[in-house]
């Protein structure tokens, strides 16, 4: 008797797991996963810092970040002075700079889709967290600490 | 080990399980943390991430994150289920049958991880879903099979129950307490084990990556065969507790100990 007891608990929970499947497979076929939201061109509009260890009136620098505070800060990056950034749906990205020239790498999404991993051929492996993402515009974010400790914000809007 | 049941375990046998099994769910917690950017035991911090998606309206990931909670929470339940419908002369088995199925899951992700895996999004909350789900069977099968001792995953009301126990030690009635004492020296190994074992994955996961699931798989078989060999050893398991007598000491306990 136990064993059946067992065998239909189990039977039970097993076709409650499918119900929950099968649903929540309806449910995300009409949500946008992450990794189509991204797919597309997306421009850089503006960085700023975010969370600074001092607040905004005592920094010796803008909140809203300039070009040569970006050029530091992005020093060493995979997207060093890019502006445009495409993300196709074979997981590659074009980064296209300032002056014309690009950058292939690859990218993968993370998590519940709130980080983004850039890499060249599996090296040299960078992280940056989602913070949003919606069909016109997406907000990333990365910790420096080379003028202040504190989060670097890029948005970028989508054009294409 | 896992062959005695509630009230009929000792302190060294729930230290032992406590420890061994803590230090398997840090391992996996920092792996997943690593590999997936995700926890695979830390639902609270699921449930946090669950409201704060709901809020803002990310309904991808709050379908996600809630599927994620869900195994937890079913992977407890079939533990739990299985302890208490499974055939009462084969207590060792009813107590194995979860850990081999977290031994299951932890090969699932370790051979999909290391052969197959092309880091998709779907993959990644795929192979957390698993990690989750056998976090759920280690919580649920150590809760039960302790009396709600142990809990190898719940480091918050661990936490919390170290602080009070530490306060309780401050004073010489309760010094005097074995129970409390014993108390506070399982919670103290469980959360060294637990945050050793992440240590160690955390040290060795860029290196082995994937592989480390196999030993933790491989570190969980021990714990069967460990235990096992006591049982062919001394050829007898100790027969558990009716579940009324059971419910009567929880009781009993709690208000000892509260």
């Amino acid at each position: 008797m136990r064993i059946v007891r067992v065998v239909y608990i189990s039977s039970l929970s097993a076709i409650g797991l499918l119900i929950l499947f099968i649903v929540l497979s309806a449910f995300t076929g009409n949500l946008k996963h992450p990794e189509k939201l991204i797919t597309g061109t997306w421009k850089e509009v503006s960085w700023k810092y975010d969370k600074l260890d001092k607040n905004d009136s005592t920094l010796d620098f803008p909140v809203v970040l300039n070009d040569e505070i970006k050029e530091s800060i992005s020093q060493g990056l995979h997207f060093h002075q890019s502006e445009t950034w495409i993300f196709d749906k074979n997981s590659n990205l074009r980064l296209e700079k300032k002056n014309q020239e690009t950058v292939d790498l690859n990218w993968r999404m993370k998590g519940r889709g709130h980080i983004l991993k850039l890499h060249y051929d599996n090296q040299d492996k960078e992280f940056y967290q989602i913070r949003k993402i919606t069909n016109d515009e997406m907000i990333l974010h990365f910790e420096n600490d080379t003028h202040a400790r504190g989060i670097v914000q890029i948005i970028l809007k989508k054009v294409k | 080990m896992l062959r005695k049941y509630s009230n009929s375990r000792s302190f060294l046998d729930n230290f032992k399980l406590g420890t061994l099994t803590a230090f398997t769910a840090g391992m996996v917690n920092v792996s997943a943390l690593v590999l997936f950017f995700s926890f695979a035991s830390n639902v609270t911090g699921h449930y946090a991430i669950l409201a704060e998606e709901i809020a803002n309206g990310k309904w991808f990931q709050v379908l996600v994150v809630f599927s994620w909670i869900f195994l937890f929470f079913f992977g407890s339940f079939i533990a739990n289920s299985i302890v208490i419908n499974g055939n009462k002369k084969r207590v060792f088995l009813n107590h194995a049958i979860p850990i081999i199925l977290e031994i299951m899951c932890f090969l699932a992700v370790g051979v999909y991880g290391h052969y197959f895996y092309s880091e998709t999004l779907m993959e990644t909350e795929f192979l957390v879903a698993i990690l989750l789900f056998s976090m759920g069977l280690q919580n649920g099968l150590t809760a039960s099979i302790s009396n709600f001792v142990i809990k190898t995953t719940h480091l918050t009301g661990l936490t919390t129950d170290l602080a009070i126990h530490l306060s309780l030690l401050t004073k010489a009635e309760y010094r005097n307490k074995p129970e409390v004492v014993q108390k506070f020296k399982l919670l103290l190994g469980i959360a060294v084990a637990y945050t050793s074992g992440g240590i160690l994955a955390g040290s060795i996961i860029n290196y082995y990556e994937f592989k480390v699931f196999f030993y933790v798989a491989f570190f969980m078989i021990f714990i069967l065969l460990y235990d096992y060999s006591k049982i062919y050893l001394t050829g007898k398991t100790i027969p558990r507790r009716n579940n009324k007598k059971e419910i009567q000491y929880s009781k009993d306990k709690s208000f000892q100990e509260g």
